[in-house]
């Protein structure tokens, strides 16, 4: 009786009906601050990631300008100097036809680099939307994409990338890409499809969800960053990945094109005598591995700024 | 995986090929010093080891002399009709006996007679009698005259689709037959006896002996085929032989047990018991097998492996001259090369012996023109007859004071593309992409550019579609290789006659046809070898048709033991002539 | 799941046929064209390719996947029943090995963050990954058959021949393992519950065990699928290094080879696991964590 009173103090013109705003519903659960812009402040206080960057840059720029350090033209042969060992003249040492490895490690670089980065991005989008499209759906949704994920991973990859090198009469470095990513994000898709059918029974998204927030919002906002720390990991191990499937696709007529290289083109080669002459193996193995080191240190300081749960 | 292998050395790879006689001698004297410090080195470091040995190898006291081999793929087909492959042929050849075996004395090649004790020929070379030998198969029947002709209709009938059968072209009516436009009973061959083969062909063919101790030439039993009915040569139940060994057992892609068969005709010159030939896909395993001790001999592709065995010292070395020649085609209807001096330009370009240096570390010989240095004909080598014509070809060019690049620059100028070999656009296709391939592919590159100053791009790709761009005439320069399938130089000029063009090259020289033909049916040895000469004048050293780059040659190691092994190419006594001694 | 296969079957076939060449281009012999015409009458290649496909259809019905064109006589069927259980053999004990110590290590280096043993797991991760099979395995081959002779280069049969090859192939799993547990872990050990578990005051190995383990194992299980069905389809480099008479030498090269009903065979034998493998993966994981359900509730 009383609070009716007091209600009836207050002029009813002196509420405003603001109404709902819907999208908006959820950010009132804490004060807000950018997700990218926390994000970004707490990958800065990692030390380890900001190292591993250093690396990276240290790599581009030496892919960038490395072939024209050494003063060998990367394609250039040599009689007189074949299969030699690192040395003054040749610091990373001479392959079977004189080439300077030196030379030819960076100018692969440009290729892999690329190549690596491109098919791992390329890849967890398209496998992260297309997993999380379908563990959100669920139910028949889910059945359909799942199954089409089946076919794709089923039918012979080689027969698939022969065809494709028939059909499209050409070898550009898209071409490449193309054939690289084509299943490629599957196995991205399925894991991230997994992470989210544990995440979207959770009580945030279930939350978010009777707020009205609507379902792109959900995906993006909430169920992928929270499979942040998966896709990652698939990141950097899809780097080397893509690294080693180049030198693989050239065995098919698809890799990198003579006189052109990359490091899974020059591994690959030095296989055949690599108890010989191990350092041929040796330093595009070894800038593979720099390179994955690199995006994985830099991953985890990307995991532990972007996914939400890890905030302070 | 084994493109390379399966195309260079297809119909010249004999792992374990050797010889009756000569050579035994010289193989141990220089390596006994060699081995016995070697056998001083293992006694030490193996003495933890001889358990493992023990039981790895079976026991050579009670045994016998066992062998042990390696092979880098499994056999396709134990089918005599119906293989193709080269692995299948090495162990049908110690499995199987022929007509004849193509032997070796003193660096010639000699025809022994093997089932066929005598052999006679009519007068124009058309008709050829075997008189065959009394000799049983491994379950004790009878080897008679009509398995012979079995086997032989079986393969040239259209209804079994033996990729084999081209072998039996020359033998009368062949071609109607396999075309299924007469019955297989009009093949000409006959048994008027058990032990008389009569086999008639369709004109003189001086080198028919050459050609007989090929694989589908062996005989066949009906009644085996009857009961194996398709698994005929599957697995090495539905496989049987009169060879001087029979197959024990075969696990695919894994090993194949040979073991000497009791009832060959020659049985008494079999001295080993055992052979296991274990299929090694991968290279090197065979060369840390070999390096181990579980495999008695093994060939090397690379120089730093060559080194490795001859420090080894346990082992020597036997090298010869395969019969497969690798070389650079041209598309002749193709713009640019359908003209004669842009062929040579693109050919005198590339310096032999130093290509055979960068790209096969010395393992390969030059090519001296189109047919192997290692090709006789009958027992004359055709090389030391017909000289270098690379060389030729590369003199004929300085006596005209020109260069490379002043070749190209004159067959531009005849075809109106006026003189900066940088505007050409030249493709070559090469049909394999590892190691081997690429570094082949990088340096002609490299070299057209330097000597031309022609950006040639390299297209690699895959086996199928690269042999499909080449029979569709879809290439400009591709990369390819042969191996002969006997010896005689007719069976690699052949290929360039107009009708057959089986390297897809668009050439037709009438001039060459008529030699080559006309050598095909001459029975007087030196016209023949002017004839083969006259059209290899006109195929390499006139018309600069293809590029030969290079000779395959076989490089083996035997562990010092082993004796009686092949040192020529054609050599098809295989284990037969084996023999280990004192390990 | 019937519909699944049927598109496998239906797309690789006419995939496959649409790349030039066939099974006579493995012979790298240009052979004359009226053998080829023989040959291809023989097995049913000159008819149109849509009779074809029907014919195929009909005997896969029936359960016959045919003939190998490039092995006459051995039929496909019998050629997966023999050598996959060799290759599951190889890839069984290799994955179980990898998995043991890829979760063990992923476990080490998730409570050690940062320091040492942590480190060092990473590194065997990044090596597992970077070097490829080919070289460790050659290496491994060497110093074991060639310099210390304890073991065989290559074979099959013996329990000796499977040492190395179990090694090496167990190096990728473990690689994997290691850095997928690491860090789903990580995320498990800030949720709140795990911080409850530790208030109860249950003992670190319990928390591990009963409530950060457990839900950390999901990539793994998705991963762990396709690892399975790798196991009966072998693996083409080790197998064929150490003469191991598995399936994979089948995978590739009948698609080398061109050899048609191979292929189509494979792919069969391939689709099928993965399909089974697929459902009995989303079965678990709604055992692993009944937080997940399948359905859609609404």
């Amino acid at each position: 009786m009383e609070e009716q009173e007091r209600t009836e103090t207050i002029p009813q013109e002196k509420f405003i009906i603001e109404g709902c705003r819907e999208g908006e519903a959820e950010q009132m659960a804490r004060p807000h601050i950018g997700y990218v812009r926390d994000a970004w402040r707490r990958f800065r206080k990692n030390k380890v990631a900001l190292i591993a960057f250093i690396i990276l840059c240290i790599l581009v720029f030496l892919t960038i300008f490395g072939p024209s350090i050494s003063g060998y033209a990367f394609e250039e042969m040599d009689k007189t100097a074949r299969n030699q060992g690192p040395s003054a003249a040749h610091w990373f040492g001479t392959d079977k036809l004189g080439r300077d490895l030196f030379a030819r490690v960076w100018q692969g670089g440009r290729v892999s680099m690329l190549i690596g980065l491109t098919g791992a991005l390329v890849s967890s989008v398209i496998g992260c939307i297309y997993g999380g499209i379908a563990a959100y759906f669920g139910g028949i949704v889910d059945d359909v994409m799942m199954r089409i994920v089946e076919i794709l991973i089923s039918v012979p990859y080689l027969i698939v990338v022969i065809l494709l090198s028939v059909v499209l009469q050409s070898k550009s470095i898209g071409t490449l890409i193309l054939a690289l990513t084509l299943t490629g994000w599957c196995g991205v898709a399925r894991l991230v499809r997994a992470q989210m059918l544990q995440i979207k029974s959770q009580e945030f998204v279930m939350a978010a969800n009777c707020l009205g927030v609507s379902s792109r919002r959900i995906i993006l906002r909430h169920l992928l960053p929270n499979t942040i720390s998966v896709v990652i990991v698939t990141i950097t191990f899809d780097i080397p990945g893509y690294i080693f499937s180049e030198a693989f696709l050239s065995y098919i007529g698809l890799g990198v094109q003579a006189p052109d290289t990359s490091w899974g083109a020059l591994a690959s080669l030095a296989q055949a005598n690599f108890t010989f002459y191990p350092y041929q193996l040796f330093f595009p193995s070894l800038m593979i591995a720099l390179t994955m080191l690199a995006f994985t240190l830099m991953g985890d300081g990307l995991r532990d700024a972007l996914d939400p749960r890890l905030r302070t | 995986m084994k493109r390379k292998a399966a195309l260079l050395l297809a119909g010249c790879v004999f792992l374990a090929a050797c010889s009756g006689g000569g050579g035994t001698a010289s193989s141990t004297a220089s390596s006994q010093a060699a081995e016995e410090v070697s056998q001083a080195q293992e006694e030490t470091s193996q003495a933890e080891t001889a358990e493992t040995e023990a039981e790895e190898t079976p026991a050579d006291t009670a045994e016998g002399q066992y062998y042990s081999s390696f092979m880098d793929a499994d056999p396709a087909t134990l089918d005599i009709s119906l293989r193709a492959d080269s692995y299948s042929s090495e162990i049908m050849l110690n499995t199987m006996e022929g007509l004849v075996r193509t032997g070796e004395e003193n660096g010639s090649y000699v025809i022994l007679p093997a089932l066929a004790e005598t052999w006679e020929v009519n007068e124009d070379g058309t008709v050829w009698t075997f008189h065959l030998r009394d000799s049983v198969w491994e379950d004790g029947e009878k080897v008679t005259a009509d398995q012979f002709v079995y086997s032989l209709r079986r393969s040239a009938d259209p209804a079994t689709g033996s990729p084999s059968a081209f072998f039996l072209q020359p033998i009368l009516n062949f071609g109607e037959i396999n075309a299924g436009e007469k019955p297989v009973e009009e093949l000409g061959v006959e048994a008027p006896d058990d032990n008389t083969l009569v086999i008639t062909l369709s004109q003189p063919t001086p080198s028919f002996m050459m050609m007989i101790d090929a694989t589908v030439y062996y005989p066949q039993r009906e009644d085996k085929i009857a009961e194996f009915g398709d698994k005929s040569g599957s697995e090495a139940e539905y496989y049987i032989s009169n060879g001087p060994y029979r197959l024990e057992s075969w696990v695919h892609n894994n090993s194949i047990v040979l073991v000497k068969n009791e009832n060959y005709w020659d049985a008494d010159n079999v001295s080993i018991e055992t052979v296991t030939i274990k299929i090694m896909g991968d290279i090197t395993t065979a060369y840390n097998a070999f390096q181990s001790g579980e495999i008695d001999s093994v060939y090397a592709e690379a120089l730093e492996w060559r080194e490795t065995f001859e420090a080894q010292g346990d082992c020597f070395p036997v090298d010869y001259p395969s019969a497969s020649m690798g070389f650079a085609t041209f598309n002749n209807k193709d713009e640019l090369f359908s003209n004669v001096n842009m062929r040579k330009a693109f050919t005198l370009a590339i310096d032999l012996d130093e290509m055979n240096e960068m790209c096969f570390s010395g393992m390969r010989s030059p090519a001296q023109g189109w047919v192997c240095d290692s090709m006789s004909v009958e027992e004359t080598n055709y090389r030391d007859r017909a000289g270098n014509m690379m060389q030729a070809m590369r003199d004929d060019m300085e006596a005209e004071g020109m260069t490379p690049q002043d070749v190209l620059l004159k067959g531009m100028e005849e075809l109106g593309l006026g003189d900066d070999p940088s505007t050409l656009q030249v493709t070559m296709g090469i049909g394999g992409t590892d190691e081997w391939y690429r570094t082949l592919g990088e340096y002609l590159q490299q070299v057209w550019k330097t000597e031309l100053g022609v950006d040639v791009t390299i297209d690699y790709n895959e086996w199928g579609i690269f042999v499909d761009n080449i029979m569709t005439g879809n290439y400009q320069i591709g990369f390819l290789s042969w191996g002969a399938y006997y010896n005689d130089p007719y069976d690699v000029l052949s290929l360039y006659l107009t009708d057959l063009d089986m390297v897809m090259t668009g050439f037709s020289n009438a001039e060459f046809d008529a030699l080559v033909t006309a050598a095909a049916s001459e029975m007087d040895l030196e016209k023949r070898i002017q004839n083969y000469i006259d059209a290899e004048e006109i195929l390499i050293r006139q018309e600069c048709v293809v590029c030969p780059v290079a000779c395959a040659e076989a490089h083996y190691y035997y562990k010092n033991y082993v004796k009686g092994y092949a040192t020529m190419n054609f050599n098809k006594i295989g284990l037969k002539g084996m023999s280990t001694g004192e390990r | 799941m019937v519909i699944t296969l049927l598109a496998v079957t239906t797309l690789t076939f006419f995939l496959m046929r649409a790349i030039p060449g066939d099974p006579l281009s493995s012979l790298a012999r240009v052979l004359p064209e009226q053998i080829r015409a023989n040959y291809y009458a023989k097995y049913g290649l000159d008819q149109p390719l849509f009779t074809q496909y029907l014919m195929y259809m009909k005997s896969l019905l029936r359960g016959d996947l045919g003939e190998s064109l490039v092995n006459p006589g051995r039929s496909v069927t019998a050629t997966i029943l023999e050598t996959s259980p060799i290759s599951a053999q190889v890839g069984g004990i290799a994955l179980l090995v990898g998995l043991v110590i890829g979760i063990a290590l992923g476990v080490i280096a998730a409570l050690y963050k940062n320091r040492w043993p942590d480190v060092l797991v990473m590194f065997v991760a990044i090596i597992g990954v970077t070097v490829p099979v080919f070289v460790l395995a050659s290496l491994m081959q060497y110093y074991f058959s060639v310099r210390l002779r304890w073991l065989p280069t290559s074979g099959w049969g013996e329990a000796k021949h499977m040492i190395i090859p179990v090694i090496v192939l167990s190096f990728g799993t473990i690689a994997t393992y290691a850095r997928y547990i690491k860090s789903s872990m990580l995320e498990v050990l800030s949720q709140d519950y795990i911080l409850t578990a530790e208030a109860k005051g249950l003992s670190t190995g319990q928390v591990i065990r009963r409530h950060v383990l457990r839900n950390s194992l999901l990539p793994a299980i998705t991963i762990l699928a396709g690892r399975i069905v790798g196991i009966f389809t072998g693996a083409f480099v080790i197998e064929r290094m150490f003469s191991i008479p598995g399936i994979g030498f089948y995978y590739v090269s009948s698609i080398n080879n061109k050899d048609y009903s191979m292929i189509m065979g494979t792919t069969v034998f391939y689709a099928a696991l993965f399909v089974i493998m697929q459902l009995i993966v989303d079965i678990v994981y709604t055992v692993v964590d009944p937080r997940i359900r399948l359905q859609n509730k609404d």
